[in-house]
């Protein structure tokens, strides 16, 4: 086949190649809410 | 319409004994879904600069694609739209690309030009390439002018992109 010279290079992204997730960080230790932190 | 986000060209294949290959490369198998290619003589990057070989090749314009099909006389070939992710290179007539999807077929049978130039005993008219290939692949059939309209509107939304 033929397609011509060589122009540029480009890089598409495949869109079955989801980015990498940033992790969810789970605290080693119960976590209470604001309001039912003692006085 | 096709749901695509790729750079979309055109690319003949050839059927053989129930199968789908490159008319050139005649190793590349073509199935559904996605394909990646590799390079013969180990380019670091696929498609490489260093020479204008690797990388699944396909052209700009489904006009392009007939000639060639023509030209080699390609009796079980069918053109197909295909999708491009990954590494590209652009070529002036078309792109060499790191990975391909076939997403339609275009309904334009060979068979229908080589054949009034033929024998009809060797090339039976009742085989329709086009129709088996998008059956094969379960992807739409369009004409070559739905098809070279998709191929434009990618080029023409890759063009925008890299402007802005």
């Amino acid at each position: 086949m033929d397609i011509g010279k060589i122009v540029r290079v480009i890089v598409i992204p495949d869109p079955a190649e989801k980015p990498v997730e940033q992790p969810i960080l789970v605290p080693e230790w119960p976590v209470r809410k604001e309001s039912e932190v003692d006085a | 319409m096709l749901n695509t986000t790729g750079l979309l060209g055109s690319r003949a294949i050839v059927s053989f004994a129930g199968r789908f290959y490159s008319p050139v490369y005649g190793h590349q198998e073509w199935r559904r879904g996605v394909h990646e290619s590799s390079c013969a003589i180990d380019c670091r990057y696929v498609p490489g600069e260093r020479h204008q070989g690797c990388g699944f090749h396909a052209h700009k314009r489904i006009s392009d694609t007939i000639a060639f099909v023509e030209r080699i006389r390609g009796t079980a070939d069918c053109i197909v739209l295909t999708e491009f992710f990954g590494r590209i290179a652009l070529h002036e007539n078309g792109l060499r690309a790191q990975k391909a999807r076939i997403v339609a077929v275009a309904d334009w049978n060979p068979r229908e030009f080589v054949r009034s130039a033929l024998k009809p005993p060797l090339y039976p008219s009742y085989t329709n390439v086009p129709l088996i290939a998008a059956d094969y692949f379960s992807v739409p059939m369009l004409s070559a002018d739905e098809a070279q309209a998709m191929i434009d509107k990618s080029w023409a939304a890759y063009q925008q992109n890299r402007d802005n």
